[in-house]
């Protein structure tokens, strides 16, 4: 295992901020970190780039202990590194800035300058090499600052919303170059994102966070999914035999044919007062099973595959669903997300 | 009016005679004044950075006590160095009193506490990114100081010319400490009080003048060694 | 609370406005003198005698006697009662002061360390010793702040016949170019420091480098017997009549400045000669010891 995590919890005063029971993250994968705003992204990417210490819980790295001393700490944070969501620059060149990591590890001149061309030439920003690194736009400095950590070669990288404020011609630049370093270098990539964001499609792994805990969809609501027919601005995709969804074009490049779907079990409407089918799937099923869990409703509905949603009480308590009646739920775009089938695992 | 109009003519005067007592005395200034300024950064910028950074109990009261500090005349500095260093004092022995180094010892004292608070200031306007951005580059504890000292370096350059005007403009320590020997510890400013309780204040005033003029071009080289600094490299 | 305290602030600085202005509201001389006859206590007994006899307050302003002139020729004060016979006279024949009152004198003696290094114990010609210590070279500290002590040291320091360099300065005064000048001992940068400060000053810094100083002795006998702990330089030398300090008392010359009070002047100047100022002079004991000598019985 690259990280695992055990009972990990991280507090603001008396605000937990992040409480994670288990997590098992594997080498050479790139993880999607997904969640509302808030949801302790950041603070995760932060204590697994070492930058943050847990406030109780344990943590390996490379299947060892992670101690939390200073010493060990700038062991472990040479071989990681966090992305910022909006980096910032340091005083100095483009090229300088690209240099500091080598810098710090006192890698030798000449190896320095060799190592500095091919990263800025990885992310296409050479010719900015003697730029003064402040005066760039968001895009560049993005692309600098991954720049910047990809010349340290690391083991891990993680990043916090990458695409996020930034133009789609970066984002494209962003996106296909973490998939080839990925490839390319084996590194293992962790980064934050929206649902639906374009980098979801990159991921081999998804994590959801919802209010610091990791929320339980990586195992549920996820389908074998066929794309069966491309329109102007969806998709319309095969769960089984009869059960057809509309997606999103963009969730899905055009070459990709399969692709794993998954469902937030947390966006699913059950008896909707009204639909737009531009926005989503409208289905009907009947509820299988009812369960509590730590104050919300867990509802299984059969709509042709077996669907999980949650129900806060207050709803639960005015729709009183009971088993075996029969539903509408909605489906919005906004739960869908899609993840490729990795073919070489 | 007439006052001013001879001192003016006073200060040219003394300027272009190039007075061997005036080169003296502003030496000694000079040379004070940089001593102290430079041994007061090497201990306030660090410990400026400490205090910024560095979580403790009592941070506040710490914030509070050197933000009092600043306050602190400098004739009860003059009393307290007085006190351990003449010839009845703990240190007595040194034979420090009367002599530039107990100067310098005072303005230190002095000026600490200004260099520290505008440091820290000039640390925490600083983006809270750089410090991590250094830490997930690999940089130690020390390199990654070293990255925010020079992003705040426009913050502490102002906080060590503003020392550095605090004791060239200084009077009680250096008259209480140095005892305005001529040609030892005579500096602009106690020069000038004797000047003035002479009586003559047209080379009182003309000594100011010099005083302002030398204050001028050295804050004018800082300026030019700011504005090369700020394109410098990483 | 705090609010409290503001008022009672304001109310205290009225209060101090109200009884400042009653204050200016009587009779006050304004007079200029050396910080010897105020820090002797000399001016503690004569001035609220002078005040019970006349009414008449007097406001001490006491620097250094270049500075107590000064004051003077710029019509500050009413009256200058100074030590530096030939700058006194200067004062009035350049037209500053109507006359110069002689009224005490007291003298000045040399001390230094106890072990006497340039060996001048017991010689009361003061222009000779001090021609002992430039050849000893031993250190010795000058007021160098043109008091009239410091003018004092330089007579001795002529009469010695050493060596001595003239510093001079330009400078200009009422638009016309004016040297300014004072003597001192040539090539004595190892042993001569000359500081600029007041007697008390002076002999503080002296005493912590060990060295010889010229001092009037009222100031001397304050350090000495007046302050714990007592200053431990020793009178080496004293009693040449090149030693003696008398003070004169010069009214400012009211032509010169139309709001000199000169009659207040004169009243003071006329008491302090008479014979019933002469006595509290001559009466005066600082520890014990007698101080000033009355000049004008």
């Amino acid at each position: 295992m690259l990280y695992s995590l055990e009972n990990l919890t991280r507090k603001h005063g008396d605000r937990t901020v992040l409480h994670i029971d288990k997590l098992d993250i594997e080498p050479e994968q790139i993880y999607t970190l997904i969640g509302p705003n808030g949801a302790g992204k950041t603070s995760l990417l932060q204590i697994l780039a070492f930058l943050d210490q847990p406030s109780s819980g344990r943590m390996h790295f490379l299947d060892k202990e992670v101690s939390f001393d200073q010493k060990q700490l700038y062991a472990l944070r040479r071989q990681v590194v966090l992305l910022d969501q909006t980096p910032i620059m340091f005083t100095g060149s483009v090229r300088q800035n690209v240099e500091f990591g080598l810098q710090v590890r006192k890698v030798a001149r000449t190896e320095r300058r060799q190592r500095i061309e091919e990263a800025l030439e990885l992310v296409g920003m050479e010719r900015f090499a003697d730029y003064d690194a402040q005066g760039l736009s968001g895009g560049e400095t993005k692309r600098v600052a991954l720049a910047r950590a990809l010349v340290l070669q690391p083991e891990v990288l993680l990043c916090d919303e990458p695409t996020a404020n930034v133009d789609n011609e970066n984002q494209e630049i962003i996106l296909k170059i973490i998939d080839k370093i990925n490839q390319e270098h084996k590194a293992s990539v962790i980064f934050s994102t929206h649902y639906l964001a374009q980098g979801q499609r990159l991921a081999h792994q998804t994590l959801l966070l919802q209010n610091g805990e990791l929320a339980d969809v990586a195992s549920e609501n996820i389908y074998r999914v066929t794309v069966v027919e491309r329109r102007e601005d969806t998709l319309v995709c095969q769960l089984t035999g009869q059960l057809f969804l509309t997606l999103p074009h963009h969730i899905l490049p055009d070459a990709v044919q399969t692709a794993k779907l998954q469902i937030d079990p947390n966006g699913v409407i059950l008896n909707p007062k009204t639909t737009n089918p531009a926005e989503g799937n409208l289905l009907s099923g009947h509820i299988t099973d009812l369960a509590q869990d730590s104050g919300r409703i867990r509802v299984v509905i059969n709509v042709g595959v077996r669907l999980v949603l949650v129900l806060p009480m207050t709803q639960y308590r005015q729709e009183k669903p009971g088993i075996g009646e029969k539903m509408q739920i909605f489906i919005p775009h906004s739960s869908m997300y899609c993840r490729r089938i990795n073919l070489t695992r | 009016m007439d006052l001013l109009f001879d001192s003016v003519r006073s200060a040219l005067l003394l300027f272009m005679s190039f007075d061997a007592e005036l080169v003296d005395i502003v030496m000694v200034s000079l040379k004070v004044s940089f001593s102290a300024t430079l041994i007061a950064s090497v201990l306030g910028i660090p410990g400026g950075f400490l205090v910024a950074y560095a979580v403790f109990p009592g941070k506040r009261m710490v914030l509070t006590v050197l933000n009092t500090l600043l306050a602190l005349p400098t004739v009860v500095i003059g009393l307290l160095v007085y006190s351990f260093i003449s010839r009845r004092g703990i240190l007595g022995s040194f034979d420090l009193l009367y002599t530039q180094k107990a100067m310098v010892i005072g303005q230190v004292i002095l000026i600490v506490p200004v260099i520290m608070t505008l440091t820290i200031a000039a640390i925490s306007r600083i983006d809270k990114r750089y410090r991590l951005t250094a830490l997930t580059l690999g940089a130690t504890r020390y390199q990654m100081a070293l990255v925010i000292l020079k992003e705040a370096r426009y913050g502490i350059f102002a906080a060590v010319i503003a020392a550095f005007g605090r004791v060239i403009a200084e009077v009680g320590i250096s008259m209480m400490l140095g005892g305005n020997a001529k040609g030892f510890t005579r500096t602009m400013t106690t020069a000038m009080a004797l000047e003035y309780d002479k009586g003559e204040f047209v080379l009182s005033v003309a000594l100011g003048i010099t005083l302002m003029t030398i204050a001028f071009v050295i804050n004018m080289l800082f300026h030019l060694l700011q504005g090369r600094t700020g394109n410098d490299a990483l | 609370m705090k609010k409290k305290m503001a008022i009672w602030l304001g109310v205290f600085f009225l209060l101090g406005g109200f009884t400042g202005n009653v204050y200016s509201a009587e009779k006050v001389l304004k007079m200029s003198t050396t910080t010897s006859t105020q820090s002797s206590g000399l001016l503690d007994v004569l001035l609220p005698e002078f005040a019970k006899d006349t009414g008449i307050q007097v406001k001490v302003i006491a620097k250094g006697t270049g500075a107590a002139i000064r004051d003077g020729e710029d019509g500050n004060v009413d009256v200058i009662f100074v030590h530096a016979k030939s700058r006194e006279d200067k004062f009035v024949a350049d037209g500053f002061g109507t006359k110069r009152y002689p009224v005490m004198h007291n003298d000045f003696v040399i001390i230094g360390p106890a072990a006497d290094p340039a060996a001048i114990k017991g010689i009361s010609d003061g222009a000779q010793a001090f021609k002992k210590i430039a050849a000893a070279e031993v250190p010795f500290i000058s007021r160098g702040d043109d008091s009239g002590t410091h003018t004092k040291e330089q007579s001795l320091w002529e009469k010695s016949g050493i060596a001595l360099t003239t510093h001079t300065q330009k400078i200009v005064d009422k638009g016309k170019e004016k040297e300014i000048s004072y003597k001192m001992p040539a090539n004595s940068k190892a042993w001569y420091m000359s500081i600029g400060q007041g007697m008390g000053k002076t002999i503080t810094f002296a005493e912590e480098k060990q060295a010889y100083t010229m001092t009037d002795r009222g100031t001397y006998i304050k350090y000495k017997y007046g302050k714990t702990p007592a200053v431990d330089l020793e009178i080496l030398s004293e009693g040449g009549d090149a030693l003696a300090n008398p003070y004169g008392i010069i009214p400012v010359n009211p032509a010169k400045y139309p709001q000199i009070q000169n009659d207040l002047a004169m009243q003071f100047v006329n008491w302090i000669i008479s014979e019933r100022g002469q006595k509290l002079i001559g009466g005066y004991r600082l520890e014990g010891k007698q101080l000033f000598f009355p000049d004008a019985m």
